[in-house]
C-alpha cells in the first residue's frame, strides 16, 4: 500500500490498529512542522528533545484520537503541552495560569473575512519579528498564521475559549505591527 | 545537514523503541475507562454540591434564619449567623471542583468561563430547589436523632444549631398580647408589643411562625411576627 497518498486521519487510523508504518509516514509528514513549531519558543537542541517527546507521547496515545476529526490538531495540542513543560522548565518569564480573557466572551474576536484577506502580509510580520512578544500571543499567532489552523482547532489546542484565540491573535497582531515597526525605524 | 541527521535519530529512536516493546500503545479501553471516570466525577461533584447546598436551605429552615430577613437589617444579621459557612464553603469546593473537571470537554472549554460558572450556579439553585421539594433531608434528620453513625453527625449538627433570636413553630391561642408557640424542642411563650412587627400581616391558630426576639427562660420579647407557609412537624419521621 502507497501510504504517501494517504490522509492523515487514515494513517492514524492504520497506526491504531498497530501500523507502524503508517505511523512512521505520520512522523515523517509532521517531523519538521513540529520542529519549526517548537523552535518559536525553545532554541537549540532542546526543540529536538520536545520533537523527540511529543512523537513518543502521540505513539503511546494514539487510540485516544477520534479519527474523525482532524490529526493535526490533536498533534499539536500535544506539542504544546509538551512545550509548557519545556518553557517552564526553563522559564525566564512565568507562564500566566488565570487569564481574564477567558471569562467573558469578546464581541470583536471572530474570525472575519478582512482577517484572512490580510493574513498573507500578517503572516510575513509574524515571521520576522515573532520573538518580540509574549507566549500568551506567540503560540496563537503562530498555530493561525504559519500553521494555518482556524480558530476552532486553535481552541482545541490551547483549550481556551474560540473567542479569547480571537482576542489573543488581534491583540498580538497590534504588539506585531508596532514592535517590527519600531524595528525597522 | 544537522538538522536532517538529528532528524533522522528522532524517527530511528522511536522505531527502536516501539520495535523492542519499550514504547507501547494505551489501550481504547484505558481513554474510555478515563472519560467515563471523568464524566462520574463531574456528576458526583455536582450532586455533593447539590447535597450540600440543599441542606443549608434546610438547616436554615429548621433554624428559624431563613425568615428572619423579612425583618429587615437585624433580621438579615441572624440569617447570615444561621448560614453553616462550613458547608457552603465545601458546597462551593465541589461545585468548583465539577466545573474544572467539565473544562476537560470542548463543548465547555470553547466557550467564555462565564457561561460555564452561570450554568454550575443554575444547577446549584434548581437541583436544590428540587431536592428541598423532597423528604430527603427530614428524613435523614430523623435518622439523626434514632443516632445513626455518619450521616447522624452531620444531621445532628444542624439540628442542634441555635440562632439566639429566631424561633419557628405553630401558633396556638393567639391573643392580643401574644401566643404559644410550639417548636420542635417545647413550648415558648410570645409576648406582643406595640413595637412587634408584622410584615406580612397578621398570624392565626395553627399559622406556622417565625418569631424574631429576645428570649428569657421560655418567654420571648417579639420584634416581629410572620407566617412561614412550611410545616414543620414534619421534622420527627423515624428512619428507615
Amino acid at each position: 500500500m502507497n501510504l504517501s497518498v494517504l490522509s492523515d486521519e487514515n494513517l492514524a487510523r492504520l497506526s491504531q490498529n498497530g501500523d507502524i508504518d503508517a505511523f512512521g509516514e505520520l512522523l515523517n509528514r509532521y517531523n519538521k512542522k513540529i520542529l519549526n513549531y517548537s523552535r518559536r519558543f525553545i532554541k537549540g537542541d532542546d526543540s529536538f528533545d520536545v520533537v523527540q517527546e511529543v512523537f513518543i507521547k502521540a505513539y503511546v496515545n494514539i487510540r485516544q484520537f477520534d479519527a474523525e476529526r482532524r490529526f493535526s490538531p490533536w498533534l499539536y495540542r500535544i506539542a504544546h503541552n509538551e512545550l509548557i513543560n519545556a518553557v517552564k522548565k526553563r522559564a525566564k518569564e512565568p507562564l500566566n495560569f488565570f487569564d481574564p480573557d477567558t471569562i467573558f466572551p469578546h464581541p470583536t474576536a471572530k474570525e472575519t473575512a478582512e482577517d484572512k484577506a490580510n493574513k498573507a502580509e500578517t503572516k510575513k510580520i509574524v515571521e520576522e519579528c515573532l520573538d518580540k512578544i509574549n507566549y500568551k500571543y506567540r503560540e496563537p499567532l503562530v498555530l493561525y498564521y504559519l500553521e494555518e489552523m482556524d480558530y476552532g482547532e486553535i481552541s482545541d489546542i490551547l483549550r481556551i475559549p474560540v473567542s479569547t484565540v480571537g482576542v489573543r491573535i488581534s491583540r498580538g497582531r497590534n504588539f506585531l505591527r508596532k514592535s517590527c515597526s519600531e524595528l525597522k525605524q | 545537514m544537522e538538522n536532517e541527521k538529528q532528524k533522522k535519530s528522532i524517527e530511528e529512536k522511536i522505531f527502536e523503541n516501539i520495535k523492542e516493546g519499550r514504547l507501547k500503545m494505551k489501550p481504547r479501553l484505558y481513554f474510555t475507562g478515563k472519560t467515563v471516570l471523568l464524566v462520574l466525577g463531574v456528576v458526583l461533584a455536582a450532586f455533593l454540591a447539590v447535597f450540600l447546598f440543599s441542606f443549608i436551605i434546610f438547616n436554615l429552615h429548621l433554624s428559624g434564619a431563613w425568615f428572619m430577613p423579612g425583618f429587615g437589617i437585624g433580621g438579615w444579621g441572624l440569617f447570615l449567623r444561621g448560614v453553616p459557612w462550613l458547608v457552603l464553603f465545601a458546597a462551593l469546593l465541589f461545585a468548583v471542583f465539577s466545573e474544572s473537571l467539565a473544562q476537560k470537554f470542548s463543548v465547555v472549554y470553547r466557550r467564555p468561563l462565564v457561561y460555564s460558572v452561570i450554568a454550575v450556579f443554575l444547577v446549584l439553585f434548581i437541583g436544590s430547589w428540587f431536592v428541598s421539594r423532597t423528604t430527603l433531608h427530614q428524613k435523614l434528620f430523623g435518622c439523626a436523632r434514632q443516632n445513626r453513625p455518619l450521616i447522624g453527625n452531620f444531621y445532628r449538627g444542624a439540628g442542634m444549631m441555635q440562632i439566639h433570636g429566631a424561633y419557628v413553630g405553630v401558633a396556638e391561642n393567639v391573643g392580643k398580647n401574644g401566643f404559644n408557640l410550639i417548636t420542635d424542642g417545647g413550648k415558648l411563650n410570645v409576648a406582643v408589643s406595640n413595637r412587634t412587627r408584622f410584615p406580612f400581616g397578621v398570624i392565626s391558630e395553627n399559622d406556622n411562625v417565625a418569631v424574631m426576639g429576645r428570649a428569657s427562660g421560655t418567654l420571648i420579647d417579639a420584634a416581629g411576627v410572620r407566617k412561614t407557609g412550611e410545616d414543620f412537624p414534619k421534622f420527627r419521621p423515624a428512619c428507615h
